[in-house]
């Protein structure tokens, strides 16, 4: 066993005073951990990721909140008030007193999920861990394993939250690896209606950041989930979205990822009932010697489902880009759509980027098709652009935002759009003029 | 069997190539092991530096594990089990096309390619490789004059050690994969041509491989090399006696096209696919490489309809500035085929450029998967690639699978890849109908139209062939 | 089953389904060689449903009635053996079949026809002296010889591959569904001089439209108005002329707010 794999391990406490399925379910998770250990590049899902660096840490479980000042305030200084609830979790836990309220339908709950298991753990159970499956997925059995809060966001029938709600998580502590496990659980009834932001901040400390995000949707449904993951240049930050639709539900999955030395996200989407849509997307930025890997895995498994998937990257410096995303469609999905993208700007002449759009397709009636493509700036655009009186800087960043800028707009609640704009155009060489000029 | 049960067989089967020819053989026992290659090796009167080779690929071969691919089942391949050596028993060396056997002739005019036919009329020069062995080699005088050598490899190897010392292994090295290495292990015979420096090679060279005898793994291997500015077009057709029993083929084919040559290589892969419940047919586990210098370009064009699994990525090294690769490929599977197919296009060059088209079908309960990487090396500034995948599936019950990997290290490089998949329309199938056109033959005119893009890069003889075996590959996978 | 008089196709109570939703809902029909027939009628009022179905689109469910081709059972025959009995049908939307060239799909059609018929095939050069001639027909341009089936044709080009495929095939009975749809005046002319010129004793026509235009250029000797899955009345050409004034909001079934709009569209 690696450094990591030992002392995350040696983090487990089994679930002394929790109800019994959810300590079979820690013991359970712990031992898939175990059979699988940390991926390696030999792992056909992790070929061109490598978990070296992380391997050799030793990861301790994050301080409790009373062990001083953490992370939370400082990172969230200066930030817009929230358009809606704001749940703030520092190094995983809920932090009541840094969250904001506002107004739910009538039998809906948002909250932490360590209180919801607390004092309404039969609400929790029929979902938790139910599709976040844990044989042979390293992470998500770890997060099982030791899990110990996050945000529960409950929908009964026909309940619609209009305003987005925001799960902030902030992580990091000064002088020690810390390793975080926060789990999402949102539960969306027939005709329910939900905007969820994850937003991933954290210090420049090293740290383990390793959240899963279970998304049930009923039928018809309508969940935006987005993620901002804008983390410091020493986090290694591991997420994985795990969603089922039923019939003629919508879910967008959208992610800008933006920080962190390593930034791995998956999405496992499965559609279920027929007519679910999927709108599944992201754009990622990695400069430096950074690693950023966008993962998903989509599987129609009844007839007239839909899949958009777009994924961009843009890699500056020594970075490397990993886009892997599959869609499977089962036998009997006829009348499936899908219909993958994944496209790639090399800003440097050492980014290195790793694309593999895949589809697995076992029907016939469908109509599926995927394309990549990976390039750099059109010369000839920039040119024009110079010949025009545009400086260099200003003409690449120009080219680099009408790349990045259709990511960007589908944040759409107001509030995280802007906060999207500034955190995108602050990665450009002259984003504040071109900020200016879009605006 | 007798000849009642041959007839019966031929015809009640659809697979046309599926008589057998009573040949007596000359094999070595079943099994591999170090005195099965010495054997083989002596057999066939090798210098000392091929048997070192064979017996160094086959000790790193017992290092490697059999590689396993999703999509792609079949039972454990017992290696114990394989002869590994098969010839034609003949009386003498072989001087003109005269003197061949006559049922092996007939063996080849039933496959329809009479040789003497095709001398004659196509102008084209065959190799003829029955089992492991190449039994004549016609047109060879024409092609002396000009300096080209196109022989069998045992030939090669007698006659030319110090080409095939310099070029054996180059492009495939005896240890590239767990097959490549049993080929140069146990490698029994194969084609070899050398073109010469700035020499346009006037016809096209042309190679029936066959596998005739019961529990024979083929392992043939062909090394072309294309010297500076010189031009060769190279088919290969294949195909197989029906048998219950699964067949091996692990074959490795290199070319190399020094700089500023063209090297065209095509195969119609027809092997025994086995029948419609996926009993018997031919696991063709294929190593296909290229290797091109300077300004050179390697064009691979391959039309794979047997077969029960077929397993070959061929792939071109970009090595040259401004080379060129091109991948054309239609497998089909029906019944119960299983195609994993692709190509590796490794740009190292600057300015180097690939094309890749690849059309699937997939039938019956046919299984096919295009596997394709392409590489953009650190020094590849200026390379190109421009994929296109598209499947066709054709009934419910079969999977078009489509996995390209792209890596590029290097910003100027630019990568396209493009997939699409669709079946066979109701409106398309009626439409030909309605002017008088039957369900199986609008069927095989739409799978061929659908090919079509890969087919017009075939040589004209081949191309008619090929479109033919198209649609006979599909009979039954309508209605 | 002896051919009554010259009668050619005789359609009786013909009941058709899609998707358990009926169609047709007794069809009577009857039409003797050398004549040109038009059905008429507002959208959805199953035009093109009769013509999927006499030419056997097996989407459509016959559910009863018979129709009767030169004394035989239309009905039992597949698709090809209705074409190979010279049953034509011009489709309203001409499909793309990619890659495969025009004039190859054509000569394997009309040999296919010839096979069944016990007939020699054409070879290469006689089917294409023969393609060249028809081409000329409707000013088809021979470069669309060696394109593929109707891809990247404009809508008055495939309606003139059309009208040119039944050239060659020379069909006894051509149904030509909404040929007219989608043409500017000129492909119109062009179409209908070709419809005119294929006109013979031997041979009917059966022409499905929505519209009075293409009348004014292929004279039709019958018009029958068909709404609700039935044929509501049937004339002379001066029924055409009725309709103009009309409109379809008297005929049964038809919904008046769609045929005022539709209408509008044919003054346009």
């Amino acid at each position: 066993m690696t450094p990591a794999e030992q002392s995350l391990a040696a983090a487990f406490r089994g679930g002394a005073g929790e109800p019994a399925w959810l300590a079979d379910a820690r013991a359970g998770a712990l031992a898939a951990f175990r059979a699988a250990g940390l991926p390696t590049t030999r792992h056909e899902d992790w070929r061109f990721t490598s978990l070296a660096a992380l391997s050799t840490l030793s990861l301790a479980p994050a301080p409790a909140p009373d062990d001083g000042e953490g992370p939370a305030r400082a990172l969230l200084a200066g930030r817009a008030a929230p358009e809606g609830a704001r749940l703030v979790f520092e190094n995983g836990r809920f932090r009541r007193e840094l969250s904001t309220g506002a107004p739910l339908p009538a039998g809906a709950v948002l909250g932490s999920l360590a209180d919801a298991l607390r004092h309404a753990p039969e609400a929790v159970r029929p979902h938790l861990g139910r599709l976040a499956r844990v044989d042979g997925l390293a992470f998500t059995a770890l997060n099982g394993a030791l899990l110990e809060d996050g945000a529960f966001l409950l929908l009964p029938p026909g309940a619609r939250v209009e305003a987005p709600i925001e799960l902030v998580f902030a992580t990091g502590a000064a002088g020690r690896a810390v390793a975080v496990h926060p789990r999402v659980l949102v539960v969306a009834g027939e005709g329910a209606r939900a905007t969820l932001a994850e937003v991933h901040l954290g210090t420049g400390d090293t740290y383990l950041a390793n959240s899963v995000t279970e998304l049930v949707l009923g039928e018809g449904a309508e969940v935006e989930h987005l993620r901002l993951q804008d983390e410091g240049p020493r986090a290694f930050h591991v997420s994985a979205v795990f969603a089922e639709q039923a019939a003629r539900s919508r879910l967008t999955a959208h992610g800008l990822a933006l920080g962190g030395q390593l930034a791995r996200s998956e999405v496992r989407a499965r559609l279920a009932g027929e007519g679910a849509e999927l709108a599944v997307s992201g754009l990622y930025m990695a400069d430096g010697a950074r690693t950023t890997d966008a993962f998903t895995w989509v599987e129609h498994a009844v007839p007239r489902c839909t899949t958009t998937e777009t994924y961009k990257g843009i890699l500056d410096g020594r970075a490397r880009g990993v886009f892997a995303g599959r869609i499977v469609v089962q036998p009997g999905a006829q009348k499936t759509s899908a219909r993958q993208m994944n496209s790639n700007l090399l800003l440097s002449d050492d980014a290195i980027v790793d694309t593999k759009p895949q589809l697995e397709i076992f029907a016939d009636d469908v109509k599926c098709g995927h394309g990549g493509t990976v390039g750099q700036l059109d010369e000839a655009a920039l040119f024009y652009l110079r010949s025009r009186g545009v400086e260099e800087a200003e003409a690449r960043s120009l080219l680099i935002w009408a790349f990045a800028a259709e990511m960007v707009d589908l944040v759409r609640p107001a509030g995280l759009h802007a906060r999207a704009r500034e955190l995108v155009a602050a990665r450009l060489p002259a984003g504040r003029k071109v900020l200016e000029a879009a605006a | 069997m007798s000849t009642a049960e041959q007839l019966k067989e031929l015809t009640e089967q659809k697979y046309r190539y599926g008589f057998v020819t009573d040949i007596e053989e000359d094999k070595v026992p079943k099994g591999l092991s170090e005195d099965v290659i010495r054997l083989i090796s002596a057999k066939k009167g090798e210098p000392r530096f091929m048997l070192e080779w064979r017996l160094e690929a086959y000790r790193r071969w017992l290092g490697m594990e059999e590689p396993t691919w999703a999509n792609v089942h079949y039972p454990k391949i017992d290696y114990q089990e394989i002869v590994y050596y098969s010839a034609p028993k003949q009386k003498k060396a072989l001087g003109s096309m005269d003197e061949v056997d006559p049922e092996l002739k007939r063996a080849f005019a039933k496959l329809g390619i009479p040789l003497e036919e095709q001398m004659r009329l196509a102008g084209v020069a065959v190799d003829a490789v029955f089992d492991s062995v190449s039994v004549a080699t016609t047109y060879k005088k024409k092609l002396a004059d000009l300096g080209i050598v196109f022989c069998s490899f045992s030939e090669a190897v007698r006659e030319h050690p110090e080409l095939i010392e310099k070029y054996l292994g180059s492009v495939v090295p005896s240890t590239d994969n767990y097959f490549a290495a049993l080929n140069s292990a146990v490698f029994s015979d194969g084609s070899f041509v050398y073109v010469p420096k700035g020499v346009r090679c006037p016809m096209e060279l042309s190679t029936y491989f066959r596998i005739n005898a019961k529990d024979t793994g083929q392992f043939e291997r062909t090394l072309i090399v294309a010297d500076e500015g010189a031009y060769v077009s190279y088919l290969e057709g294949c195909t197989a006696p029906m048998r219950d029993e699964n067949q091996l083929h692990a074959a490795v084919v290199e070319l190399v096209a020094l700089d500023g040559a063209h090297v065209k290589y095509s195969t119609v892969q027809n092997w025994y696919p086995g029948d419609a419940e996926g009993r018997g047919g031919i696991y063709n586990f294929v190593t296909k490489r290229g290797k091109a210098m300077r300004k050179a370009k390697i064009s691979w064009t391959q039309v794979e309809t047997g077969s029960a699994i077929t397993w070959k990525y061929p792939s071109c090294i970009l090595q040259g500035d401004e080379s060129v690769g091109e991948f054309y490929s239609v497998a089909l599977t029906n019944h119960r085929q299983q195609a994993d197919t692709g190509t590796k296009m490794i740009h190292i060059g600057r300015d180097t450029r690939s094309t890749i088209i690849s059309k699937g079908i997939s039938a019956g309960r046919g299984q096919n998967t295009y596997r394709g990487l392409v590489k953009m090396m650190k020094g590849a500034t200026g390379a190109r690639n421009y994929s296109q995948c598209d499947s066709l599936l054709i009934g419910d019950r079969c999977g078009a699978h489509t996995f390209p990997y792209i890596e590029v290290r290097n910003p100027t490089a630019k990568v396209e890849h493009e997939a699409t998949t669709s079946k066979i329309s109701e409106d398309q199938l009626f439409y030909c109908r309605q002017r008088g056109i039957s369900d199986e033959d609008a069927v095989s005119m739409i799978v061929n139209g659908f090919a079509k893009q890969v087919l017009k890069e075939l040589p004209m003889e081949f191309a008619v062939e090929a479109q033919k075996l198209l649609g006979m590959s599909l009979e039954g996978s309508v209605g | 089953m002896a051919v009554k008089d010259d009668i050619m196709l005789s359609i009786q109570g013909l009941r058709a389904k899609v998707a358990d939703r009926e169609i047709l809902k007794g069809v009577d029909l009857e039409i003797r060689a050398g004549e040109v027939h038009a059905i008429m009628g507002p959208n959805g009022s199953g035009k093109s449903t009769l013509a999927g179905v006499l030419a056997g689109r097996e989407a459509y469910e016959v559910t009863g009635g018979t129709a009767t081709y030169l004394g035989q059972d239309l009905l039992a025959l597949a698709p090809e053996a209705r074409a190979a009995a010279g049953v034509f049908l011009g489709f309203q939307y001409p499909v793309e079949i990619p890659g495969v060239g025009n004039l190859y799909f054509l000569r394997t059609a009309l040999n296919a026809i010839r096979r069944a018929r016990g007939e020699d095939e054409l070879d290469a050069m006689d089917f294409l002296a023969l393609a060249r001639e028809k081409m000329k027909l409707v000013d088809l341009d021979p470069a669309f010889g060696s394109r593929s089936v109707n891809e990247g044709f404009s809508g008055g080009e495939k309606k003139r591959n059309e009208i040119f495929q039944m050239a060659v095939l020379e069909p006894r009975l051509a149904i030509l569904d909404e040929i007219d749809s989608g043409l500017d005046i000129d492909a119109l002319r062009v179409v209908s001089r070709g419809v005119n010129a294929l006109r013979r004793a031997d041979r009917a026509v059966l022409l499905v439209t929505h519209y009075k235009r293409l009348l004014e250029y292929v004279a039709p000797d019958r018009i029958h108005v068909m709404a609700g899955g039935r044929i509501v009345r049937s004339g002379g050409p001066e029924l055409a002329d009725e309709l103009e004034r009309t409109g379809y909001a008297w005929v049964d079934g038809a919904r008046p707010e769609v045929e005022r709009a539709a209408g509008a569209g044919a003054l346009s």
